[in-house]
């Protein structure tokens, strides 16, 4: 379902067209043909495509750091390049551009200045990032001196010292292990909560799904597809029921009698589930952290108090939205392993099928759907022939 | 390593510590207090003993004191006498029985009462000594208050081993140079510390020219040209010749410090405001910049005002050793005897001294008379005077020549003949603050002569007010600028002075034709002092600012739409050409492009000749006429003079290259900023 534009829009954008030209203005290269959607105030909106979709282009159109070539393109209202709406804008470009000679305090000091922060706040957040991104070890290091890690994670922190309304991240998780990974997306999610609106580009399928409202996925500089995850993904012709380890053959004989009896079809496979990779990592991780081993690398800390709203003020208030809203992450799995190679595969079946945008496409046999809804008279029918079994024992 | 590197850490926290700066603090006031109490004490003894001994040299009994002088070379005053026995023998009465010099030789007198424990330049004036004083304690509190103090102790660790070490080698000037590199250094840092203070305020424009400062300090380009220039700096006294007399060493000294200072901070000025921008062009960084609630504007006005402001910590540095520097020459000792005394005369008369210039009032010839002349010209010329119309280009051309002529006429003196010399007299006026000063004028003349051999002498006389008994004979080298001293009471009362000039060769017979003496425009001037040493070096030093804050401007603009290298060589050709501009001009003068009528149009060698060299005349033209502002401004060359550096010019500077050019650059740069897409870079968005 495409959402229409409303007056709530963070961004909205209306045939926007970008062609490179070259230095005689002969057209080169179209980047972005004629797109148009909107970011609504509150959402996390991803913005998927493979490499050269035009993804970063439309980011910087945004920015400002390009001119459109025709179309409207509108952020907070107003022209992209009006210097007061990058205020409210927080961006973490796709490689961190930074000065190499500051340490990351000094970095994050300095952005913070250009924001209008007074001394005092610039402090305390820049403590609270450098802590929360895992840099406090380093923070009089020279940012000249970082792995490529550890840029991406002070150039994560300098896009939020502003406490951004507008957050725009072009390949967040770039260079970060699966921690880091999950720290990220931890991050997007408290965020969320907050009321921030995001806007993500990515190319990792698994980090955009994970955090993503709705998603517009780009080809060529066009959109092929947009909608929320559900109305892209979920296939509505498969049902997974999810049981404890059935040991008895014969239970699935009879599960497979029941099904050909009522729906007349049969089980196409039967396999253990299996947990995904980042999951099995994490636990790792968290249990050496656990058994305290020594590491020299990078160890994230909590989201900053500023960012979860713990500054003077926000903290009441918040506990009253928190107590109403309620998301359950630990609950969400996902059980299937993506490689990159695989998410561009993907995205070229979605892109490549139809002609017209379509709001949801077959989903491979492996997949599994963690929140599908079962079938409830099936399910209550397996119950009752174990029922039944149990009292004939 | 590990235990040194342990230990600065402690002493780094210990140093941070409200206690440890609030002891230094009272340490500092103590010795500063200890030593500047008894210094202040001789400072206005001196001075006091030197308004007293001037007052009576230029009192009504100066005649009698002069004779004193002359006898002993001393003068008494309250029962004790003052003075040196080497003044003996010496005339210093005019004809009209005035002292000559009153100041020089007030100065001359006090020599001996200088105390020997303090350096004589600290005692030249209480103010100053005053100054000394204050600026020190600011400058140590400063240190201990912003966080400097352990740099300045490794500072003065590091100075007082050098010293040691170069005292024991036997070279005192060595010695001077370690400890001359060791405190501009910490000044520089401490300046540049003070200046990220003043630039903390949480805006966009502080922010940026605070970023700008702190890649100046942490970048190898800048670090590499401010260490070239301390490091410089101290070695400029070792450059110096002894044995030359002290004035040309304290003009020498000014010369290659204040020139390399101005070469050095403009290089700096160039690559750093072009790498600024361009670099981060390049690598993107103006993408984390300029995403942030900064205006183009703000952005170009930042990174400016960042790059004025370490000129100022450069030429802070520089300006103030060598001024301190300076007051410390100018006491060295000159060559015994009467050349020592006109050398110490010399420097402070015509070097450390603010003057003015005035030049004679020619006469010049009435329309009527350049009308008549012109009719006499056509007529007497076979080919003009048949002409019917001669054009009017034409006649403007022979009414200059004929003004030209006359002025010429009035600047040469014919030989002497039959035993009969002839001169020329030139009026001078708008002395009248020169007589009330009191202070000598220096009559400064370059003459030619003959085929003005070089090696070859001449005499010419000089005569002031038609007045006999002033004539005096001066020997002079033909195109060599020389200078003779007029007492300030030849000046009448309505600040005017005459004076004649003969012509005294009289050439052999075969040579009756070829000996007139003559002068360019400007060949003869008066000058005449108008100020002190120390305000014309304090504005000479605010123009030099001014010219290197158009620099910057400049190749910011540059750098928003070149790359580094080309902006480099745009913004120094810029620069080089607005510093030649005077020069340029006046060669263009003698530069005579073929004219269009001369080409032979079928001859393609001609036609690429004349549209060559016409377009490098057009283009030099052009570059003159937009620049020669810039060039004209030379103080460090009128400091050097003792020509005064005047408010007015310092502020026709400040107007036309501090406020309009410079706003012209950067408005420039900000229009292309804004216009230019930035995510574009070589073609790659």
């Amino acid at each position: 379902m495409k959402k229409t534009h409303t007056n709530d829009s963070i961004v909205e954008a209306v045939g926007l067209t970008k062609i490179f030209k070259d230095f005689w203005m002969r057209s080169k290269a179209t980047a972005v043909d004629g797109i148009s959607f909107s970011i609504e105030r509150g959402e996390v909106f991803g913005l998927l495509g493979p490499n050269g979709s035009g993804k970063s282009t439309t980011i910087k159109l945004i920015l400002g750091l390009l001119n459109t070539t025709r179309g409207r393109l509108t952020v907070f209202g107003r022209e992209p390049h009006d210097v007061a709406t990058k205020k409210f804008i927080g961006f973490l470009p796709e490689e961190s551009y930074l000065y190499p000679y500051l340490n990351s305090l000094e970095t994050l000091d300095y952005y913070g200045r250009l924001y209008g922060l007074d001394r005092k706040t610039r402090k305390r957040r820049s403590e609270e990032l450098l802590e929360m991104v895992g840099l406090s070890q380093v923070a009089h290091r020279h940012v000249g001196e970082f792995s490529k890690g550890m840029m991406r994670r002070i150039g994560l922190a300098q896009a939020l010292i502003n406490d951004p309304e507008f957050l725009i991240l072009d390949e967040p998780t770039s260079g970060l292990d699966p921690i880091g990974t999950r720290q990220v997306k931890d991050l997007l999610m408290e965020l969320k909560r907050r009321g921030k609106t995001i806007l993500l580009s990515s190319h990792l399928l698994s980090d955009v799904e994970d955090v993503c409202d709705r998603m517009t996925i780009l080809y060529g500089g066009k959109i092929h597809a947009e909608g929320t995850a559900d109305e892209l993904l979920i296939d509505t012709d498969y049902t997974i029921i999810r049981v404890p380890r059935i040991r008895n053959d014969g239970t699935i004989s009879q599960i497979e009698q029941i099904l050909e009896k009522n729906e007349q079809t049969s089980i196409e496979s039967i396999t253990q589930p299996r947990q995904n990779l980042e999951s099995f990592f994490i636990q790792i991780v968290d249990k050496a952290r656990e058994d305290k081993i020594e590491t020299s690398g990078a160890k994230g800390g909590d989201t900053a108090a500023f960012l979860r709203g713990d500054e003077e003020g926000d903290v009441l208030i918040d506990k009253l939205i928190d107590s109403k809203e309620h998301t359950n992450r630990a609950t969400q799995e996902v059980t299937r392993e993506r490689t990159p190679s695989q998410d561009d595969a993907m995205l070229d079946t979605l892109v490549h099928a139809e002609e017209e945008p379509v709001i949801a496409r077959e989903a491979p046999a492996e997949a599994a759907s963690p929140t599908s809804e079962a079938d409830a008279s099936v399910i209550e029918e397996l119950l009752s022939e174990d029922d039944k079994k149990d009292a004939k024992n | 390593m590990k235990t040194i590197l342990a230990l600065h850490h402690k002493l780094h926290v210990w140093q941070q510590k409200r206690w440890t700066k609030i002891l230094f603090s009272v340490l500092i006031v103590a010795t500063v207090v200890s030593l500047l109490a008894p210094t202040l004490i001789a400072s206005y003894k001196i001075h006091n003993l030197r308004s007293q001994i001037y007052s009576v040299l230029t009192g009504l009994d100066q005649r009698m004191v002069a004779e004193s002088i002359e006898k002993t070379g001393f003068v008494e005053l309250s029962g004790t006498l003052y003075g040196d026995e080497r003044l003996a023998g010496f005339r210093i009465l005019d004809a009209n029985d005035n002292i000559i010099d009153p100041s020089g030789i007030t100065s001359l007198i006090l020599q001996n009462e200088h105390p020997r424990w303090v350096p004589t330049w600290l005692l030249q004036d209480p103010i100053f000594t005053w100054s000394i004083g204050i600026i020190s304690l600011f400058f140590l509190g400063f240190a201990v208050w912003t966080g400097l103090l352990l740099p300045m102790l490794y500072t003065a660790t590091v100075a007082l081993l050098g010293w040691l070490l170069f005292t024991l080698i036997e070279s005192p000037l060595g010695a001077t140079a370690i400890v001359g590199m060791c405190i501009l250094a910490f000044s520089y840092t401490l300046i540049i510390t003070i200046l990220k203070m003043v630039f903390q305020s949480p805006h966009q424009v502080p922010a940026l020219a605070r970023g700008v400062l702190l890649e100046a300090t942490r970048t190898r380009l800048s670090i590499a040209f401010v260490t070239m220039l301390l490091l410089f700096l101290p070695m400029v006294p070792l450059m110096l010749d002894p044995d030359s007399p002290l004035r040309h060493q304290v003009q020498t000294f000014l010369s290659r410090s204040l020139g390399t200072t101005f070469t050095i901070a403009a290089f700096l000025t160039v690559f750093l405001g072009c790498a600024t921008i361009a670099f981060e062009i390049r690598d993107r960084q103006i993408w984390q910049v300029l995403t942030k609630p900064v205006s183009k504007m703000g952005y170009l006005f930042g990174k400016w005002l960042g790059i004025v402001s370490l000129n100022f910590a450069i030429l802070t540095v520089a300006g103030i050793s060598v001024f301190f520097y300076l007051q410390y020459l100018r006491t060295e000792s000159v060559a015994d005897g009467l050349q020592g005394d006109l050398d110490r005369l010399a420097l402070e008369e015509e070097v450390l001294t603010a003057r003015s210039e005035a030049f004679p009032v020619y006469e010049t010839l009435t329309s009527e008379q350049i009308a008549a002349r012109v009719e006499d010209l056509i007529a007497a010329d076979p080919e003009l005077r048949d002409e019917e119309e001669i054009q009017l280009r034409l006649r403007k051309k022979l009414r200059e020549d004929v003004q030209a002529q006359y002025s010429a006429m009035q600047r040469s003196i014919p030989p002497m003949r039959g035993g009969q010399s002839y001169s020329q007299t030139y009026l001078f006026t708008g002395l009248a603050h020169a007589k009330k000063l009191g202070s000598p004028l220096a009559f400064k003349y370059r003459f030619h002569i003959g085929e003005s051999d070089e090696h070859e002498t001449f005499t010419a006389g000089l005569v002031y007010n038609e007045d006999p008994a002033t004539s005096h004979v001066v020997t002079y080298i033909p195109t060599m600028t020389h200078v003779t001293m007029i007492p300030a009471n030849q000046i009448n009362d309505k600040g005017e002075i005459r004076v004649s000039v003969f012509n005294l060769f009289d050439p052999p017979a075969i040579n009756r034709g070829r000996g007139a003496m003559s002068f360019d425009k400007g060949g003869i001037e008066i000058r005449y002092r108008v100020g002190d040493f120390e305000s014309n070096f304090f504005r000479t030093m605010l123009v030099l600012w001014i010219k290197l804050a158009f620099l910057a401007a400049l190749a910011l603009a540059a750098s928003t739409f070149l790359s580094f290298p080309v902006a480099c060589m745009i913004t120094l050709t810029v620069f080089a050409t607005g510093t030649l501009a005077p020069y340029l001009s006046s060669s263009l003068g003698a530069y005579a492009p073929p004219p269009t009528q001369a080409v032979e149009w079928t001859n393609i060698a001609h036609i690429i000749q004349w549209a060559f060299e016409n377009a490098i005349s057009g283009i030099a033209s052009a570059m003159v006429f937009l620049l020669e502002g810039f060039g004209a401004q030379r103080p460090t060359d009128q400091l050097i003079d003792g020509m005064i550096v005047s408010w007015s010019s310092v502020f026709k500077g400040f107007i036309t290259i501090g406020i309009a050019w410079t706003c012209l650059a950067l408005s420039i740069g900000t229009i292309v900023l804004k216009k230019r897409q930035l995510a574009i870079y070589s073609g790659s968005g």
